[in-house]
């Protein structure tokens, strides 16, 4: 069965690993990657990114990194208008990072030893 | 034969160029000319034409083999455009293909030209002889050539204040002279061997691109010079352009070069590495980067990932 095409937008290779990961369960290919360019690159596109979902789905993932800010009220701001429904805008509380542990790390096949532990005391 | 087949092709391949021309990218073709190569499996393996065929608009005007390359194999090892005799009912494609210019300015060779006494290739594609180039034009044209490369220069180059062409009293040698503000006031004259690379490379581009209306071929142009710079050269090859019509295809690693919003997908060609030889895709066919730039992304952000390649994230931990 062929696969469904997809755009990923993140802003590291972490990032890129992992959101493949997730797509790939799901049946999705990417076909593009965009941004590896830090989180502010992200942010600026994410409002075109959401345009652009109207031709292809487009999954985008970022870290929420400050506990002074919900997963909502970012994707809210960066959006900046309707999100589209094939644009799907997930945040990681608060690293990628942070997935190594638990259920996450175990689906990704990271061992708990080879990252630092939780991520949210730092 | 071997250094311009594919890596990919099985054994004896035959080459194929096929180019077509017309006045703009959304005009009818004007001219086409088709050519099939292949080498002799043995003896002096000299390469032959598989077809020579020519089209003036839609009519076929040549199809070789003809009848007496059958009788006489020894004439499918010329073109009929290299011949005048034979080329006379398609010369715009020989002036086409005279006409092209292959620019990869190499400093070194320009800089060190006296004292390497090297060979200069033909049609000097690294610049050894750029300044004989100069030196050629009529000194109108050159004056006014060098007032445009002046005027980006010094926008390149902040402190350059002036650029003239001199010859040297002695050895009557041609030389490109530069005024730079300086708080000395004598100590700010150099001549192009103590440019940059940059400076120099800037020149020869800015010159190239004011010579002629050939197509010109320019390989990343961005080499030495300031992101700030390079982000402004398709604006600046475009403005050029506009009174001189010269096509120009430039290769490029360069994101920065790409950023202008102004970049036609259309006009851009991604060439990626595949185990049957490298695809050549223009970059609107392919829907995700159409859907990228419509939505406003710029080539050099929706294209140039889609080139690197998909273990570079692993080149900075080699041990």
């Amino acid at each position: 069965m062929r696969k469904t095409m997809t755009i990923l937008a993140v802003e590291d290779e972490l990032s890129e690993a992992v959101s493949r990961k997730i797509l790939d369960h799901y049946g999705l290919e990417v076909h593009q990657v965009m941004g590896l360019r830090g989180k502010g690159y992200l942010e600026k596109s994410a409002h075109g990114l959401n345009h652009a979902a109207k031709g292809l789905p487009i999954f985008m993932l970022t870290d929420l990194d400050s506990p002074n800010q919900c997963p909502p009220g970012l994707i809210r701001s960066w959006i900046k208008g309707e999100k589209h429904q094939r644009f799907f805008l997930r945040v990681a509380v608060m690293e990628v990072e942070s997935m190594n542990h638990g259920r996450p790390g175990r689906f990704c096949g990271i061992s708990v030893h080879t990252h630092p532990p939780d991520t949210r005391k730092y | 034969m071997s250094k311009v087949r594919s890596l990919a092709a099985r054994r004896d391949p035959d080459i194929s160029i096929d180019v077509t021309l017309a006045e703009g990218a959304d005009s009818p073709p004007l001219w086409r000319y088709s050519i099939g190569l292949r080498q002799e499996p043995r003896g002096y393996r000299q390469p032959y034409l598989t077809h020579e065929r020519v089209w003036h608009q839609k009519r076929k005007i040549l199809n070789r083999p003809e009848e007496q390359d059958e009788l006489d194999r020894d004439r499918l090892t010329q073109t009929f455009l290299e011949q005048i005799n034979t080329n006379s009912g398609f010369r715009d494609i020989v002036r086409f293909f005279q006409g092209v210019t292959y620019l990869h300015l190499v400093p070194q060779l320009l800089r060190f030209a006296d004292s390497m006494q090297g060979r200069i290739l033909e049609d000097d594609p690294f610049g050894q002889g750029f300044l004989e180039r100069v030196a050629k034009a009529n000194e109108k044209t050159r004056r006014s050539r060098l007032l445009i490369v002046e005027k980006a220069l010094k926008i390149a180059v902040p402190q350059l204040e002036q650029l003239e062409f001199m010859r040297d009293p002695v050895t009557g040698r041609p030389h490109l002279q530069a005024l730079y503000s300086h708080w000395r006031p004598k100590a700010g004259l150099q001549r192009e061997d103590q440019f940059s690379d940059g400076t120099l490379r800037l020149i020869s581009l800015l010159w190239s691109l004011l010579e002629g209306d050939s197509l010109l071929l320019l390989e990343e142009p961005e080499l030495s010079l300031n992101a700030g710079i390079v982000s402004q050269m398709a604006p600046l090859i475009a403005s050029i352009q506009k009174n001189r019509r010269r096509q120009v295809i430039v290769s490029t690693h360069s994101d920065a070069l790409l950023t202008e919003g102004g970049i036609d997908g259309r006009e851009v060609l991604v060439l990626s590495p595949a185990i049957e030889g490298t695809e050549v895709k223009v970059a609107a066919d392919i829907e995700e980067v159409k859907t990228l730039l419509e939505s406003g992304f710029t080539v050099g952000e929706v294209v140039l990932p889609r080139t690197k390649p998909p273990e570079a994230g692993r080149f900075s931990s080699l041990e």
